[in-house]
């Protein structure tokens, strides 16, 4: 919808300034994108004829095109792919690629969708660390669809996050982060566990909630505010023995998991 | 400024079609034997005589060669390219090019027919006129005239089917409006048959739909099948259902465009 493709069934958008639907061509002349699974570059042809295309219909400065050519190649390390037809590469070489595409004509926005789907640690590394630094250096705004939590982590500052259709977060990384700092994760390893454990752990749900828990493992999400480890230690030790013990820090991966599986937290971010 | 980048645009157009030359072998392997099927049959239909409905048999090679190779690319399947483009969601990606969806498929058109020029129509006219026979048109502003008419038949033919791919979106598949397409064209064009074979009402009938001017009109107007005062007639008639085309497929697109779901996330 941002980028003109789709319309809203009600409402409207804006994007800086223009309506992408009606404005269609003007929008894209600022706008770049990728699409985790579609390209954009010619699928018979040599990826640099791809680049020269775009110099052309964007209206690129040539010089200034030479330059970010240049600097894309190097830093996403495009040398040897630029001559190859794009229907050769492999996932990760078109990516690159496509994501070079995307920032080509100096954009103002650019929109991610999926761009590190399917990708190998190195590559998917490479891509965050080129997206940071255009976003930096260019001021490229970049707005970014993913499932990957580490994309948003290494690259977010504001993050929304959706689920059906509702917005269910929306802020900085750095306060959803801090809100769940007060939590902590603490799984055990326990042995010879009786039946009143479960009875201690349900009596004591205003303070801890169970994440998971079977025989041997036990995994209990607590606030900083309402127990200490030592007081975990206490309630659950009479009923079971306890062998190891792990305690965390809430990553992004269990918050947003937890946003999506426990609705109550939504309603303490609420608040 | 648009016009360089409508050129660069066909350029890539043709750039890509040039790096299937297998698959333009065959096509033109596959031209030239159906130049032959239908030079035989034909051969067959005019027996002795020398003229059949005011067409001479030295015209009649002419137009079999001409209107084989013109076929194949008015029933170029250029439904099926803007269906593949709904089908598979690729359509999100052109329309996020900062050029005119319609404007882009059409210049992307002349690329795949300079391609298909090299590769197959000149090749095509030339081996199969050593053979048969060449015909040259007696009036050399016929040329132009034919140039012209050939451009709008062309212009015609990518409306028409553009209008017809978008019902993809509708539909989500093209395969049988394509062929519905296909057969419409290539009776009422005059690909099988010249329309000067056509019993009257029959004619009637073709002359008041668009796809004689597909293939019959610019071949009849190299040919001298349609000379005189009749040729200015039939290059308005011409112009006139480019810009009825035009305009049809245009709101049509606009709103085919709200409807869009692309498909495949």
């Amino acid at each position: 919808m941002l980028t003109g493709i789709l319309t809203p069934t009600s409402g409207k958008v804006t994007v800086d300034g223009l309506d992408p639907f009606q404005d269609r061509t003007k929008n894209n002349m600022k706008i770049g994108a990728v699409f985790g699974q579609r390209t954009q570059m010619w699928w018979d042809l040599p990826v640099i004829e791809s680049y020269k295309l775009i110099q052309k219909i964007y209206e690129v400065p040539l010089d200034r095109y030479k330059e970010n050519l240049k600097f894309y190649t190097d830093y996403l390390d495009l040398k040897d792919l630029l001559n190859i037809p794009v229907r050769q590469l492999s996932l990760g070489q078109k990516m690159r690629c496509e994501i070079a595409a995307a920032f080509m004509h100096d954009p103002k926005i650019v929109f991610l969708d999926e761009p590190t789907i399917g990708l190998d640690f190195m590559v998917k590394d490479k891509i965050r660390e080129f997206i940071k630094v255009l976003n930096r250096e260019k001021k490229v705004t970049v707005i970014l669809t993913t499932h990957d939590l580490q994309d948003i982590e290494e690259l977010c500052s504001r993050i929304i996050i959706l689920d059906n259709g509702k917005i269910m977060y929306d802020g900085s990384l750095l306060e959803i982060k801090n809100q769940f700092s007060e939590y902590l994760i603490a799984d055990f390893k326990i042995k010879n566990a009786t039946e009143g454990l479960d009875k201690v752990l349900s009596d004591n749900a205003d303070k801890l909630f169970v994440l998971s828990k079977d025989m041997y493992e036990l995994s209990i999400r607590f606030s900083r505010n309402n127990l200490t480890v030592a007081g975990v230690m206490n309630i659950i030790s009479p009923y079971c023995d306890v062998m190891d013990l792990n305690i965390n820090q809430a990553s992004i991966d269990t918050i947003v998991k937890d946003l999506y599986e426990d609705k109550i937290l939504v309603e303490t971010l609420k608040n | 400024m648009l016009f360089n980048k409508l050129v660069e645009v066909a350029k890539m157009n043709m750039k890509s079609n040039l790096s299937y030359v297998f698959a333009a072998w065959g096509a033109f392997m596959s031209n030239i034997v159906q130049i032959f099927v239908f030079y035989y049959i034909w051969m067959a239909v005019y027996g002795g005589h020398a003229l059949l409905n005011g067409v001479n048999k030295e015209q009649m090679v002419m137009y079999i060669i001409l209107s084989r190779i013109l076929y194949t690319q008015v029933t170029w399947n250029f439904i099926y390219v803007i269906a593949e483009k709904i089908k598979t969601g690729e359509i999100a990606m052109d329309l996020l090019r900062p050029i005119d969806f319609q404007l882009y498929m059409y210049t992307g058109r002349f690329g795949d027919i300079l391609a298909f020029g090299v590769m197959n129509a000149l090749p095509s006219l030339l081996i199969s006129g050593l053979f048969l026979g060449f015909y040259f048109p007696h009036n050399p502003i016929s040329y132009l005239y034919f140039f012209l008419s050939l451009v709008m038949a062309i212009t015609i033919s990518f409306f028409v089917e553009f209008w017809i791919g978008l019902l993809t979106f509708y539909t989500t598949n093209s395969w049988g409006l394509s062929t519905f397409q296909e057969a419409l064209v290539s009776f009422f064009s005059g690909a099988l048959v010249p329309l000067a074979f056509f019993p009257i009402w029959l004619r009637h009938i073709v002359d008041i739909l668009p796809f004689k001017d597909m293939i019959y009109t610019p071949i009849a107007i190299y040919l001298g099948l349609i000379k005189g005062s009749e040729v200015p007639y039939s290059l308005i008639t011409q112009f006139v259902w480019v810009i009825l085309m035009f305009v049809l497929s245009r709101l049509f697109f606009k709103s085919a465009i709200k409807k869009v779901t692309v498909q495949g996330g």
